[in-house]
């Protein structure tokens, strides 16, 4: 009967604990998971952000803002600096 | 009684005791027979019903400029298809999707064949179409990625670049040269999900890695790119031609830094232009070069001790009998010198030079400068022009080709030739792929300058570019190529263009070439411009030199290259306008301050910049001839070393600048 009893006390709870893992780590997998294909999404807004902005930044529209909306002009050979 | 009745009990005890064990052992037996014999192949089953590998699509490496700036990106977009046979109501699906992709509805109807397990239904659809149909949940509809590439400078650069079909094959231009290297390979990832299709991660795993391909760091500037395509397109436009190209390259390396065509096309849109438009005119469109070959004649000559630079040549006043031909010059001239023969461009006294130099002689020139074999520039399409072997040339064609014709020549033959000369003499084998990048972006290939061979002795070429001054000075064929501040060397070419059908000169069709090198006294750049059937006034001098001369003022300043200023006009500031907003004031108001200080330049002592625009720190700063460091843009809001601080001769002075809000 004591044999029974240490057996329960020492079997039960570490059964307990390993599914308690268990149930855990699966837990975590999903998270991961989730986690990965967060980071896919962020990764693929980053290149879409990329492209928009490459796309703001082109020479053609800086210059045709430059000209029209902001009433610049280009630099006379005198007014350019070049630095090192 | 009593007792047969308790053994009765006993037996039947026994009996359900025994049925028991041989149930435990049957399982027993079970249990082993699957986990020993049948193991293996019941955990393959399983592992298949949870286990899916998805294959990843083709995503394409990028392609950068050479200041890291993206010129062809890939990016996923979704995909919608459907599953005919898992749709109820074919009607009412094909109605919903028509309204939300703007699709036609019987299209949709006739493509939506019940019998057809997989159909798409509109490839890289946009996100908002791709949301609107999410939030409808129109039934057996689905989504999948695939990859996309983009352009976001849409036609810059696109005859280089050139672009991907549906299945991401490269086609044209880079795209298809660099394909094995841009191109990722297949690959399937293997993803674990649950019983509701929910994925989940699993140790043991490997870890997910992008699977994109090799990216490309290009020799091309984007911006020298766009000033190429921008004064190429006036030019053309101006003169009603029908195309031209512009080539932009560094002597000393043989980096193409710009290479444009007219006309272009949007990359991304490329389904919808012309063939004719996406041909990379400069490497597979050959031409005759005209009055720019005899550049290489005059070269030759030099180099062969045959003439110097003073030596007199008669050029019989503007018309010169050669067999049964008669050569002719625009201008008539009587005798010239040896370097006017290039300054005016005198067709007659390229001839009589020639004569002097010798068709073998300047065969082995023509070969040695590159023409009539490929540059071996990496991209698709390239041509080498005709050369015909000396021993086939007549008098007549001797005398022809010394003037540039009777042979034909491309772009990029035109600009390496000319590097040559603007190189010490050293022909640099072109190219514009700089490095092959990994994901993280460290270099797994790298290219460098390629020396070809030496054509020219370093005097010579010295020499040439000094001759090749005095074409742009007055009285010269190209003075609109001059520009204002930096010396200009350079050559002017006007060829009739033949007629493929007659085989003759076609009368009224010409090809404008200008072929330049700035500074003259150390070219950093080599530029050739080339005008196709320019309509009205077609010399190379009127029609393709202005377009030199915007692309190399707007170039210079970029590689780092200054004008010099005349005396007297020195840095100032724009003119003040009349109307003056309270900003204006503001800035007057703070000129005046300036000058106050300039005064403090004397003393070399650090003024107080701090509120300054960048504009006004550099002109300030410009008379203390310290080293300056100007960091973030704006107003300057602190410096280093502190304003009342003695300057040294290297104080380094570091500001820094904030924008204004």
């Amino acid at each position: 009967m004591r044999c029974l009893i240490l057996l329960l006390v020492v079997f039960v709870p570490s059964v307990l604990v390993y599914i308690w893992l268990h149930v855990q780590t699966v837990g975590f997998s999903y998270d991961i998971a989730k986690a990965q294909k967060q980071k896919r999404e962020l990764q693929e807004m980053n290149k879409k952000l990329r492209i928009q902005l490459a796309n703001l930044k082109s020479p053609e529209r800086i210059e045709r803002i430059a000209l029209t909306q902001l009433g610049l002009k280009p630099p006379e050979k005198g007014q350019i600096e070049i630095l090192k | 009684m009593r007792e047969t009745e308790f053994k009765w009990v006993h037996f039947r005890l026994y009996w359900v005791w025994g049925l028991c064990c041989l149930l435990f052992a049957l399982i027993l037996c079970r249990a082993v027979q699957l986990q020993l014999w049948e193991g293996r192949k019941l955990a393959k089953i399983a592992k298949g019903e949870i286990e899916k590998l998805i294959p990843r699509s083709h995503k394409r490496g990028t392609i950068y400029d050479r200041n890291h700036f993206e010129l062809a990106m890939t990016i996923e977009m979704e995909s919608v298809f459907a599953q005919p046979k898992e749709i109820k109501n074919i009607q009412e699906v094909s109605g919903h999707l028509g309204q939300l992709l703007s699709l036609d509805r019987k299209r949709l109807a006739s493509l939506l064949n019940p019998e057809k397990p997989f159909v798409f239904i509109k490839r890289r659809a946009t996100p908002d179409e791709c949301e609107a149909i999410r939030a409808q949940g129109v039934e057996g509809i689905a989504f999948i990625k695939e990859a996309q590439r983009f352009y976001p400078y849409m036609d810059l650069a696109s005859h280089v670049l050139g672009f991907v079909g549906t299945d991401p094959n490269g086609l044209e231009g880079l795209e298809r040269q660099y394909n094995t290297y841009l191109k990722s390979p297949y690959l399937y990832e293997p993803s674990i999900r649950d019983a509701l299709g929910r994925s989940l991660y699993l140790s043991g795993m490997e870890s997910i890695q992008e699977n994109e391909g090799l990216s490309l760091q290009l020799t091309l500037d984007k911006s020298i790119q766009y000033f190429a395509e921008k004064e190429l397109k006036k030019g053309v436009l101006k003169t009603s031609a029908k195309g031209g190209m512009a080539i932009v390259l560094n002597p000393k390396t043989g980096e193409i830094l710009a290479l444009a065509n007219y006309p272009s096309y949007n990359l991304n849109a490329f389904q919808s232009a012309p063939t004719s438009s996406r041909r990379n005119q400069a490497i597979t469109d050959t031409f005759e070069p005209g009055s720019t070959f005899k550049t290489f004649l005059i070269a030759a000559a030099l180099e062969e001790k045959k003439f110097s630079i003073n030596d007199m040549i008669f050029c019989e006043n503007g018309a010169y009998r050669v067999g049964k031909h008669v050569i002719h010059d625009v201008h008539p001239h009587g005798w010239l010198s040896f370097q006017d023969v290039l300054k005016v461009s005198s067709n007659v006294g390229a001839t009589k030079i020639g004569k002097k130099l010798g068709n073998k002689s300047f065969y082995s020139y023509i070969k040695n400068f590159g023409f009539g074999k490929e540059t071996g520039l990496d991209l698709p399409g390239e041509v080498g022009g005709v050369v015909w072997p000396y021993h086939r040339w007549g008098e007549i064609e001797f005398s022809n080709i010394c003037f540039g014709q009777g042979v034909t020549v491309t772009g990029i033959q035109m600009a390496s030739a000319l590097g040559a000369i603007a190189n010490d003499g050293r022909l640099m084998k072109p190219y514009i792929v700089r490095q092959i990048l990994d994901q993280k972006g460290n270099p797994v290939k790298h290219f460098s300058p390629h020396p070809v061979r030496q054509v020219l002795s370093p005097g010579t070429a010295r020499l040439m570019c000094s001759l090749l001054a005095r074409v742009t000075e007055s009285g010269g064929t190209a003075p609109q190529a001059a520009i204002d501040g930096v010396p200009v060397g350079g050559k002017t070419g006007t060829a009739q263009k033949v007629a493929p059908e007659t085989k003759h000169y076609a009368h009224g069709k010409y090809v404008s070439t200008f072929m330049g090198l700035v500074p003259v006294e150390s070219p950093a750049l080599v530029i050739v411009v080339v005008v196709d059937e320019p309509k009205g006034v077609h010399y190379g001098g009127v029609v393709a030199a202005p377009i030199f001369k915007g692309i190399a003022e707007n170039a210079l300043p970029i590689i780092g290259i200054k004008r010099q200023a005349e005396s007297g006009s020195t840095l100032q500031a724009p003119q003040e306008k009349p109307d003056m907003t309270p900003w204006v004031i503001a800035q007057k108001a703070k000129e005046e301050e300036i000058n106050q200080s300039t005064e403090l330049k004397y003393k070399r002592i650090m003024p107080d910049l701090r509120g300054m625009s960048m504009r006004k720190v550099v002109e300030l700063m410009k008379g203390y001839e310290v080293p300056l460091e100007l960091l973030g843009s704006g107003k300057a809001v602190s410096q280093q070393p502190l304003p009342g601080t003695v300057l040294g001769q290297k104080t380094r002075c570091q500001i820094q600048f904030q924008p204004m809000l």
